[in-house]
């Protein structure tokens, strides 16, 4: 299962950050750092907008702010506030050590997959476009800054490299199946915790524990939790918090949970296995409800 | 295809002891601790008595198991809180045996250090050692396709001498050995004429001493040795990812992974079964999702910690996304166990463990 076109585009351009040549490091080339995640930014005009990731280089004294559409809308009134974003907006922002603040500039630059780039390439003609193919990565209109203009002339292959999937763990655009495999994951990830640490939840404990989370929890399904917006935590919040319920309603899963909390150490490996088969049932359930449509798919 | 130039030169409680009176190795076991002893039962059949001394750092542990008479006494030290030294006399196969259930116990937070191949050369090329043999140990987990024309199924092989270094060339330069030649052990003597010792390290930790006239040379191969594994755990773990507050702002951090393999996987989906069935030595749990034919993710636990993990796979490489907090130990394990059951040739991406957080 692909994780949603939000969540591969964010890794696709943190990647591009790190120097993993199994990928393609072409932002770390040229001295690029993410900064932040999706925090709004003030702009001078009154307005505010939201970039998906804001990324600069020191050594460009340049800020690249990413504007990251996996679907095939883009909000146009957020695109028109971009047009006023000015890098003294961004100056309290991007990084405390960047030797020469006024003279930084910036980009914003529009993110998209290919199979969507006819939906956005009109509505965002102003700003350039990175486009994500299977095989490569394109650009289309200019950046104000040279050396970017140099790096991405022409497409990037992207044959042989290995997409980084990981260091944007899931949105709230990510199918419940995708999440669940997080959730799944964690649950016994804190189980087997406690247990080595001789702590024991009643099934009640257990439940209230992770259904009903707080920020502190939520770090542990999704450690860029506390990144995110506050609308992004409330959406990714009430998924979480059904997907779990869910979980813990099914007798298989919390039969092999309880078996692991009890730590009877030596029925770990059989119920571990018993619990990735309850797990992968789930998964699968959840993947064939994606498959129907249901009544609120339809248009009122 | 099975080789097996040796019967391996163990102690062992069934061979006779050959002259009465023989002194027994000096062996020791570099443990990782991420937590003390644990307070209740160890998860399996091992029963351990802690006894103090009168220095705080060291302790005698002794181990046996509930339905078994023989015990071996350890003595601990725990003067580096991670990473504890158990020495022991006892034969070699019972101290071995009985340190796996102590390691392995599902409710202690303990791991062996893993050595991958390229440090354990490191180690025998530092100053003051001479290189006297090594011993190899392979073994095919991941026997994938069983139709295709066998490689090496299983390598055992120990060699000593002047002229070790040049069997191994040799060895290198068979193709149908090139991916099943990873170090079991190696052979050093370290020190100088009169005050030398014979030592041999394996790659999962062990120090044994062979002969020679110098405790102090059998420390100091042994705090070497510490000293390089912890600086490779502080940098791995220096790199994984995590968050940090700056000036009210939340900045994300850290790097992934990558093990590149020379041996392509034929068959990725059936490899994570094998590597994520929360068995030793892997000790990983794990859900996959294919991302396509060639690209898998694994959702992971690693059962040493607790900790989540997550890897992506596809046919020449292995990512690693280390959470902030999480043991860099883990990295080791597979990188050094992949070694041993996979492809001696696994290569861990150096460049990436570079640049550690500001």
């Amino acid at each position: 299962m692909q994780p949603s076109g939000h969540t591969r585009l964010m890794n696709f351009v943190i990647g591009m950050c790190k120097k993993d040549e199994q990928w393609i490091p072409v932002l770390y080339k040229m001295g690029y750092e993410l900064q932040i995640i999706e925090q709004t930014i003030h702009v001078s005009s009154g307005d505010a907008v939201k970039p998906d990731l804001v990324t600069a280089s020191n050594a460009l004294l340049h800020s690249l702010v990413f504007e990251v559409k996996g679907g095939k809308s883009l909000d146009i009134e957020q695109l028109k506030h971009y047009s006023n974003l000015t890098p003294e907006d961004l100056r309290w922002l991007t990084w405390v050590s960047i030797y020469d603040k006024t003279h930084l500039q910036l980009d914003v630059c529009i993110c998209d997959l290919e199979e969507n780039h006819d939906y956005i390439r009109p509505i965002s003609s102003q700003f350039p476009i990175l486009t994500f193919g299977i095989t490569q990565l394109t650009k289309e209109g200019s950046f104000k800054n040279g050396e970017l203009n140099r790096t991405f002339k022409n497409p990037i292959s992207l044959s042989g490299k290995s997409q980084p999937l990981s260091y944007y763990p899931f949105s709230d655009q990510d199918d419940n199946a995708y999440i669940a495999i997080h959730v799944l994951r964690t649950i016994l990830s804190l189980a087997l915790k406690d247990s080595k640490n001789g702590h024991e939840f009643s099934e009640k404990e257990l439940k209230d524990k992770i259904v009903t989370f707080d920020d502190v929890m939520a770090s542990n399904f999704n450690y860029v939790w506390k990144t995110l917006s506050t609308e992004h935590r409330n959406s990714l919040r009430a998924k979480i918090e059904d997907i779990s319920r869910k979980i813990l309603e099914k007798d298989g899963i919390k039969q092999s949970l309880g078996i692991i909390q009890q730590k009877k150490g030596y029925k770990i490996a059989r119920n571990l296995d018993q619990f990735k088969r309850e797990a992968i049932g789930l998964i699968e359930e959840l993947e064939s409800e994606r498959g129907q449509t249901g009544l609120t798919d339809f248009p009122h | 295809m099975m080789v097996s130039a040796y019967e391996p030169i163990e102690e062992t409680s069934a061979q006779p002891v050959p002259h009465a009176g023989h002194p027994r190795l000096l062996k020791t076991y570099l443990m990782e601790a991420n937590k003390g002893l644990p307070e209740g039962n160890y998860g399996n059949d091992l029963i351990v008595e802690k006894k103090l001394t009168n220095i705080p750092e060291i302790c005698v542990l002794t181990l046996r198991r509930s339905n078994d008479h023989k015990s071996v006494r350890f003595y601990v030290d725990t003067s580096d809180k991670r990473f504890w030294l158990l020495h022991t006399n006892a034969l070699a196969t019972d101290a071995r045996s009985l340190f796996d259930d102590l390691v392995f116990s599902p409710n202690a937070s303990f791991d062996k250090t893993w050595l991958p191949r390229q440090m354990i050369q490191e180690i025998a090329d530092l100053p003051r050692n001479t290189f006297r043999g090594f011993g190899l140990f392979y073994k095919d987990f991941f026997d994938l396709n069983p139709q295709t024309e066998k490689s090496v199924e299983s390598l055992k092989m120990r060699v000593s001498g002047s002229s070790s270094m040049d069997a191994l060339e040799a060895l290198r330069s068979k193709d149908k050995l090139r991916h099943s030649l990873a170090y079991d052990k190696i052979r050093v003597r370290r020190g100088d004429l009169k005050e030398y010792v014979i030592d041999e390290l394996s790659y999962e930790g062990r120090f044994s001493a062979w002969r020679g006239t110098s405790v102090d040379a059998y420390i100091s191969l042994i705090e070497m040795t510490l000293r390089k594994y912890r600086s490779e755990i502080e940098l791995i773990e220096e790199n994984s990812l995590g968050i940090k507050q700056v000036e009210n702002r939340t900045l994300v951090e850290g790097q992934a992974y990558d093990l590149i393999f020379e041996r392509e996987i034929p068959d990725i989906s059936l490899f994570i079964d094998i590597l994520a069935s929360a068995r030793e030595p892997f000790r990983l749990w794990g859900l996959k999702n294919k991302i396509s034919p060639q690209e898998f993710q694994v959702f992971g636990v690693d059962l040493h910690t607790g900790d989540p993990i997550n890897l992506e796979i596809s046919p020449r490489l292995l990512r690693i996304y280390l959470q902030e907090g999480s043991c860099g130990n883990t990295v080791l394990r597979l990188y050094t166990n992949l070694q041993h059951y996979f492809d001696s040739n696994l290569e861990l991406d150096r460049d990436l463990l570079q640049k550690a957080k500001s």
